[in-house]
């Protein structure tokens, strides 16, 4: 079932991996510490992520699309190949976990207000084990209709709010300090740095020396998305009211409003992000079961899915019972487990295969 | 209609199911007749005749043929009548083979006749319409064709009509199809085999394409699944589709039915390999995508401009045949603040003496239409009126004044019924009128959020599927951008240089470049022959 995704789908699930949640939640983080001057705090994160996709790029081009474990195991020992894949399971479960509840507290706060967290945490799950089961190569086509579908959003958001739009709210800029700035973009790059889950798609790739490419329009798309919608939200609302709504994208939407007969268009783009979202979720799930499947070794990973999916459901259910928690580790416990996981990890694995083919060839080159 | 072994899917091969060995014939005349009619038993249709003809032989022949199978003026004047006169000038010492031949190549003025060794191969000609000539002392048969029973006039297509375009259809006969298809594609690639599928039917089935157009991987599939059904009968197309066709359990089709002979060709034109059964006007069309349903022949019929905007038409017919009720039950219980308060007042008081809840009465309103629907197709045309009147006046005005539907739901369930009829192919128009009933159960109690869930479920279903091979959502995903030219609109004929490939063989070029009408002067080009 699981077949190779070209490039550009590869680039789209980058997108799919990052956006749908950060261009819900991360308006308010951002907006909280530097106000109008959100515009500029998504630079240095999208800086930090093409660091970030090179880094990952280049792991992939070493290994060349294998497995990343198994690469591991056959460059260093089996024992090191576990433990990492037991940690990154460990991150993985983790970060599913809050996706998911991150999906199911947006749901019981704004679509189903009365059913019960498990049910609907329940349903996500299980659409998105069909979703995995599926294979990535249906899964990329799935996000490439969902991407597509935005070309129908974007206008619709844009002439709605034009008359909305006060080019005003923008100004003054650079009214904050940098220490700010700095404070603003770390929670962003924790996003960005998501991009790390392309180690365990590039089995998947069809062209793995490709993948700096992959990370690095699916991230330039992110960030002209996130300015987009940074931009956009500011104009409308402004820098003080952004603080106060938890969704500000959709609070925009809202505003929305075509002749005097259709209006509170929020609920049409909740049920596209809705789409969006199930998406990040798989992709998440898929990589779950992807690096259960090399730290194991089990041939096939289907049996586990189903399993994987319970312990992500149980951990959503009962780690993050409360919001208040989980956005607190969004702000500040996300950034150091994020940079480690995603950054740091995937870094120290280049190094010491650079400093090992640099030993190797200074070795060749003695005898 | 009992399958005898219907469970065999296509991924078995070769079939094994015990053929008896066939029975050659005997050297007896009389031991070859008494064994046939032993086999057809008392059939009063099947006609045995004796007779001798003194320059061909002393010894006896016999025709066998089934009345109402052959043309009996045909038989009369291409076997009786050369035989049973003497035409030749009687042969002393004739022996049975010389007998055998010269009625083989000098006495039969007649187009196709087959040698027979065997029973059962004798048999199944004398199904076909063959006249039987049996010779005694011969282990061998001649079969002249003599093929002519009673059949439908061709006549215009009852369930793909269109304004404009040609008015014929595909008849029951199997032969007429292929006739009307090569009268279409004189080329000399068009290439059509036949096979014969069901043991008791021997239905016969022309697989045709255009050879180097259709996929080779796509033709080898089809052939794979045709051999491997072991059925005892073919009725109908359908009874093929179910038997070949991908997905297993899935709502939507993978294969096109189509009536007409024009849309058949335009499929094979485009690579896909149609599929004619003998017995049904239904030919089939195969490997389909998603989007290849929402084609109608008249498409390319008409100026395109119009063709695009009913296509999209189409297209948001569909949704709104699938989605409206459920819209409607989740907007009304769920989300009453996407209305503008002005709707939404005038449909509360609609809603004020409705006793049901939405889902209620949405689901009480959508199966009365579809008792309609099913009464309509089978009541004998004269009661027709009777439930127009029944349908619009009682179920609809009277429903609604005594209170127990709103207004509202009406339209909705109107709308929602008439949007289904949009859709050119039936197939697909059936497949969502089930899907439509998941919907209004999954928007009763999820709201919107259920409604996208649902869709999300259907969109990976769908991404996953596949009809021989060819991504059931392609071209759109996975997205080849050059290919879309003919998928939400249509762009002029001029433009649609290439053929789709539908599977892993190569695009073809289908029209010459610069094809796009323009003043005699920008023509001035080396290859200008073109220039009026």
């Amino acid at each position: 079932m699981n077949g190779k995704i070209g490039t550009t789908q590869a680039a789209m699930l980058v997108v799919t991996t990052v956006l749908p949640t950060a261009i819900v939640i991360l308006p308010q983080i951002i907006g909280e510490y530097v106000e109008q001057d959100s515009v500029i705090a998504i630079i240095p994160p999208t800086l930090a992520g093409l660091g970030i996709a090179f880094v990952i790029g280049s792991v992939i081009r070493f290994s060349n699309g294998a497995p990343f474990l198994d690469w591991i195991r056959e460059k260093s020992s089996p024992v090191i190949s576990v433990l990492l894949g037991l940690l990154l399971l460990l991150f993985y479960l983790d970060t599913s976990s809050t996706i998911l509840r991150e999906f199911v507290n947006f749901v019981k706060d704004n679509v189903l207000l009365k059913t019960p967290v498990a049910v609907i945490a329940t349903l996500i799950l299980l659409i998105s084990i069909y979703m995995v089961r599926k294979g990535i190569e249906v899964m990329a086509r799935v996000n490439s209709l969902v991407i597509l579908l935005f070309l129908f959003f974007v206008p619709l958001y844009l002439s709605g709010l034009w008359g909305e739009m006060n080019i005003h709210r923008l100004l003054p800029l650079f009214d904050h300090s940098a220490a700010s700035l700095l404070l603003a973009s770390l929670t962003p790059s924790t996003w960005m740095s998501e991009v790390a889950v392309l180690l365990f798609l590039a089995p998947y790739l069809r062209s793995p020396q490709k993948a700096r490419l992959i990370g690095y329009l699916g991230l330039l798309f992110v960030s002209l998305m996130m300015l987009f919608s940074i931009i956009t939200i500011l104009m409308v609302l402004g820098p003080q009211y952004i603080k106060l709504t938890t969704y500000p994208g959709f609070s925009a939407a809202s505003i929305i409003q075509i002749g005097r007969f259709i209006e509170n268009l929020d609920v049409l783009f909740i049920s596209y992000w809705v789409m969006a979202i199930y998406l990040k979720f798989a992709i998440f799930l898929f990589a779950t079961v992807e690096c259960f499947k090399q730290t194991f070794r089990v041939s096939s990973s289907r049996p586990f899915i189903a399993a994987l999916g319970l312990v992500i459901v149980m951990e959503c259910l009962y780690t993050w019972k409360d919001q208040a928690e989980l956005n607190l580790y969004n702000k500040e416990g996300r950034f150091l487990v994020f940079i480690l996981f995603n950054a740091i990890l995937p870094l120290a694995v280049l190094l010491v295969v650079k400093l090992r083919r640099s030993r190797h060839k200074r070795k060749e080159c003695e005898t | 209609m009992n399958k005898k072994s219907s469970a065999q899917g296509p991924g078995q091969d070769a079939p094994t199911h015990s053929v008896p060995a066939p029975q050659p014939l005997s050297v007896s005349l009389e031991a070859n007749v008494q064994e046939i009619s032993k086999r057809i038993g008392e059939s009063s249709d099947v006609v045995f005749r004796h007779f001798t003809n003194e320059s061909l032989s002393s010894s006896p022949l016999a025709f066998i043929y089934i009345d109402g199978l052959v043309n009996s003026e045909m038989v009369n004047q291409t076997v009786l009548q050369p035989l049973m006169e003497t035409v030749v000038p009687k042969i002393p010492d004739i022996t049975a083979t010389d007998a055998y031949n010269l009625v083989k190549d000098q006495m039969l003025p007649i187009g196709s006749v087959k040698e027979g060794k065997t029973l059962e191969s004798l048999l199944g000609m004398l199904f076909d319409g063959y006249t039987l000539i049996l010779f005694n002392g011969m282990t061998t048969a001649l079969a002249a064709d003599t093929a002519g029973w009673e059949k439908r006039s061709i006549n215009e297509p009852t369930s793909q009509g269109v304004i404009r375009g040609p008015k014929e259809g595909f008849t029951e006969n199997l032969r007429t199809g292929t006739a009307m298809l090569r009268r279409r594609l004189k080329t000399s690639d068009l290439r059509i085999e036949e096979y014969k599928i069901g043991e008791r039917t021997q239905t016969g089935v022309a697989l045709v394409y255009l050879e180097g157009i259709a996929s080779a991987e796509v033709l080898k599939e089809i052939r794979r699944r045709l051999n491997a059904i072991q059925t005892d009968s073919i009725l109908e197309s359908n009874y093929i589709e179910e038997f070949i066709q991908d997905g297993g359990l899935t709502p939507f089709p993978t294969i096109q039915n189509t009536e007409r002979p024009d849309a058949l060709a335009g499929g094979i034109l485009e690579g896909q390999v149609g599929i004619i059964i003998d017995g049904t006007p239904f030919a089939l069309l195969a490997p389909s995508t998603f989007f290849n349903f929402f084609q109608s022949s008249e498409d390319y019929y008409q100026r395109y401009d119009i063709s695009s905007f009913l296509r999209l038409i189409r297209y948001s017919a569909f949704f709104v045949s699938m989605l409206l009720p459920a819209l409607y039950i989740a907007v009304t219980t769920f989300h009453q603040e996407m209305l503008p308060t002005t709707l939404l007042v005038s449909l509360a008081a609609q809603r004020e003496g409705v006793p049901f809840p939405a889902l209620a009465e949405a689901l009480l309103m959508e199966l009365t239409f579809d008792v309609l629907r099913e009464a309509g197709v089978r009541m004998p045309r004269t009661i027709g009126p009777a439930i127009s009147i029944v349908g619009a006046l009682v179920l609809g005005q009277s429903a609604v004044q005594a209170g127990l539907v709103s207004a509202a739901m009406v339209i909705v369930v109107s709308f929602t019924a008439i949007s289904n009829f949009v859709i050119p192919s039936l197939a697909i128009a059936n497949s969502i009128r089930l899907i439509r009933f998941i919907m209004m159960l999954i928007a009763a109690t999820l709201g919107l959020f259920g409604i996208m869930s649902f869709l999300m479920v259907l969109l990976i279903h769908m991404a996953g599927l596949r009809s021989f091979g060819v991504p059931y959502l392609s071209p759109v995903a996975p997205m080849t951008p050059r290919y879309l030219k003919d998928i939400f609109i249509r762009v002029p004929l001029w433009d649609m240089t290439i053929r789709p490939k539908t599977n892993l063989g190569k695009e073809t070029r289908r029209q010459g470049k610069h094809q796009k009408p323009e003043p005699a002067k920008k023509l001035q080009k080396p290859e200008g022959e073109n220039t009026p």
